[in-house]
């Protein structure tokens, strides 16, 4: 099954956003994506983002090497902008998801592998905890717009130790989106 | 009296809490279902111009954007005075479909089949979409998947995204397709016929041929007598994507036909300080709380609702589909609530049939895509039918076009009161001398999953997993038990 990227333009490795952007704090996935992308070899990874859950975020990663979400998450015992890894055993379960009724992202990795899909051996699950989160309108936080890029920096030393990558961050400019 | 919460509730859009309420006897003596869903989306569209909303109300609900997105087109069709093309209205109604295909497919293989399939009281842990693959083969998988894909690719050309479609304009859509693009639709489509025809033998196999299913389908504490509501074409056949809005009492006789524009002489939105979605209502009939049956206003909408105010399927395979439910379930109307699932199945045949109609139509390549619009009415209203029920859209503008004022009743929005019921009606069933067990609890969830409810939410932020805690306290407010998924 192919992936979304264009055939024969995807990179190894795919960094992909999610949430909500007219949810508030929701949005943060989406916009913190292309920060750590610009941290990263521009010649390796793709940035894209979604506004979804579940299957659909596993169909998103067909055909990369290695893949990392970004979402936000709620805890009364995180600050804002803080930037916590799940471990891929304990990748959330079905939880409220938009797209796929219920399906969550452990469940839709499990699914893809069982069918053979070319899905990534593991994905890393980064979860930047906010507040704002059950209301609509533009824009994040004051709060949580003040850390992002400590937690993008965060996010991007992860991965260039997980992903095993090396070199000179993308050049200035939108780190943009794939799709 | 003591209290079991499942919180938040599992396999379902949006966020949503039960409460049941037990006597000294342990029996249900009440269940609420709260809904606690993003807030302020109406206001949030204030000030805006119209164009914008096709684009914005879609982020209402990730479950159904492409419902938001065309519903909110018609609306804007509406407002500025202006019917779309032949070509625009095919193509629109040709990506609604697709919509529906893939929602339908998701619905009952991750949500309603793993009851069916694997048992009401399977172990939680296997009681999902890979429980179901696992019983019927990697090759179901697989085959889900790729139809999913082909739906959402059909989505893709016409819509320009495969999730959030752009192409609605106020009188056509923004690009037309190729000869190339609508052959690969009309292959793609032709192969969701097949599938859907699978997937309804495959219900047919597991759960009809299952007597205990079929009593469950058929027992009281699924069954709920009610009003329903939905689209018909002129003909008075089934329709999602426009017509005039039937109801028909609990007898199936039609109460009243009237068209979108008019919906707020027939319907109206009672407000409880317990939940934040409102409760739309029957006016001729009135709020009359929390009870149905024909002398009530509540009402109920989605695949059941649609198939039992239709004369009939306007494919062929459905209208055969659609007769062989209604043979099967003692005729029109049909009451049971988990018929739902069967009704879906239906509409997945006519989706895909139509969507092989609309493929194999000349006029899909046309280039003439849009009617300018020309002066600016003040207010529009859009109706469509989403995969969860009747869909309403209606904005006043100023003479600029500038939003004042949104007011969306959404599809599981109809069905509130209806959960409601069936909620308290599955627990009152299954909850017995106080004896709880995850089983049970299911039972009661398997009430609203037939409602396919989406609650408005398109948040998926990472608390780590969905927990389930139900706390059963005794009359004196006692905790004796807890219970976690």
């Amino acid at each position: 099954m192919p992936g979304r990227g264009k055939p024969g333009r995807q990179k190894r490795f795919l960094i992909l956003g999610l949430g909500n952007p007219i949810v508030k704090d929701d949005a943060v996935g989406l916009v913190l994506a292309p920060m750590v992308g610009r941290l990263l070899p521009e010649n390796l990874v793709d940035v894209d983002g979604l506004c979804g859950g579940g299957l659909e975020v596993v169909e998103r990663m067909v055909g990369y090497e290695g893949a990392a979400v970004i979402d936000a998450f709620v805890a009364a015992d995180a600050r804002p902008g803080e930037v916590r890894r799940f471990a891929p055993g304990a990748a959330p379960g079905t939880h409220r998801t938009s797209f796929l009724h219920g399906i969550g992202l452990r469940e839709a990795l499990s699914l893809m592998r069982e069918i053979s899909a070319a899905v990534p051996g593991e994905v890393l699950v980064y979860g930047v905890a906010a507040r704002e989160v059950t209301s609509f309108g533009e824009g994040l936080s004051a709060e949580l717009q003040a850390r992002l890029g400590e937690a993008a920096a965060v996010i991007a030393r992860d991965l260039r130790a997980a992903w095993r990558i090396s070199g000179p961050a993308r050049k200035k400019g939108d780190a943009g989106c794939t799709s | 009296m003591r209290r079991i919460t499942i919180d938040p509730i599992t396999r379902l859009e949006g966020h949503g809490k039960i409460e049941i309420f037990l006597d000294d006897q342990g029996d249900v003596a009440n269940a609420y279902f709260q809904v606690v869903e993003l807030r302020g989306f109406e206001k949030f569209c204030e000030g805006r111009p119209a164009e914008e909303l096709p684009r914005i109300t879609p982020r209402i609900c990730g479950v159904c954007p492409a419902a938001h997105h065309l519903a909110s087109t018609k609306a804007l069709d509406d407002l500025f005075g202006v019917e779309p093309t032949p070509t625009a209205r095919k193509l629109r109604e040709l990506l609604y479909c697709a919509h529906f295909v893939h929602s339908h497919i998701a619905h009952f293989y991750a949500l309603a089949a793993p009851d069916f399939v694997l048992g009401p009281d399977a172990d939680p842990a296997d009681r999902n979409i890979l429980g179901v693959v696992a019983k019927v083969g990697t090759g179901v998988g697989g085959e889900v998947i790729k139809h999913r894909a082909y739906a959402q690719k059909i989505q893709e050309i016409i819509g320009g995204k495969a999730t959030h479609p752009v192409c609605g304009l106020p009188g056509g859509v923004s690009r037309g397709i190729s000869e190339e693009e609508r052959a690969e639709i009309e292959r793609m489509a032709r192969s969701c016929v097949d599938f859907s025809l699978f997937s309804l033998k495959l219900f047919e196999d597991v759960v009809l041929a299952n007597k205990g299913y079929v009593d469950l389908i058929l027992s009281d504490q699924y069954t709920m007598q009610s009003y329903y509501m939905g689209l018909v074409d002129d003909q008075g056949r089934f329709a999602i994507y426009d017509g005039d809005i039937r109801v028909v009492d609990p007898s199936g006789a039609e109460f009243v036909r009237f068209k979108p524009r008019d919906y707020r002489e027939h319907v109206a939105e009672h407000v409880e300080p317990w939940t934040y979605l409102k409760f739309p209502y029957l006016k001729a009939r009135g709020w009359k709380g929390l009870v149905s049956g024909p002398d009530s206003g509540v009402y109920r909408v989605a695949p059941l609702a649609r198939l039992n105010v239709a004369d009939g399927m306007p494919t062929p395979r459905a209208q055969e589909a659609y007769e062989k439910m209604f043979d099967t379930l003692g005729g029109k109307p049909v009451h049971a609530t988990l018929a739902n699932h069967w009704a879906r199945l239906v509409e997945l045949v006519y989706a895909s049939e139509w969507m092989v109609k609309l493929a194999a139509d000349p006029e899909i390549t046309g280039r003439d895509l849009r009617n300018l619009p020309s002066s600016v009415r003040g207010e529009g209203i859009g109706v469509v039918e989403a995969p969860r029920g009747t869909l309403f859209h209606h904005y006043r503008t100023d003479e600029r076009g500038i939003v004042k004022a949104v007011n969306l009743i959404v599809a599981t929005g109809n069905n509130h009161a209806a959960i409601c019921l069936s909620v308290k009606k599955a627990a009152q069933a299954a909850i017995k001398g106080g004896r709880v067990d995850q089983g049970l609890l299911n039972m009661v969830e398997m009430a609203f999953r037939a409602y396919d409810p989406c609650f408005g939410c398109a948040t998926h932020s990472l608390p780590g997993h969905m927990p389930l805690h139900a706390v059963i306290y005794d009359a004196t407010g006692r905790v004796v038990q807890e219970m976690w998924r």
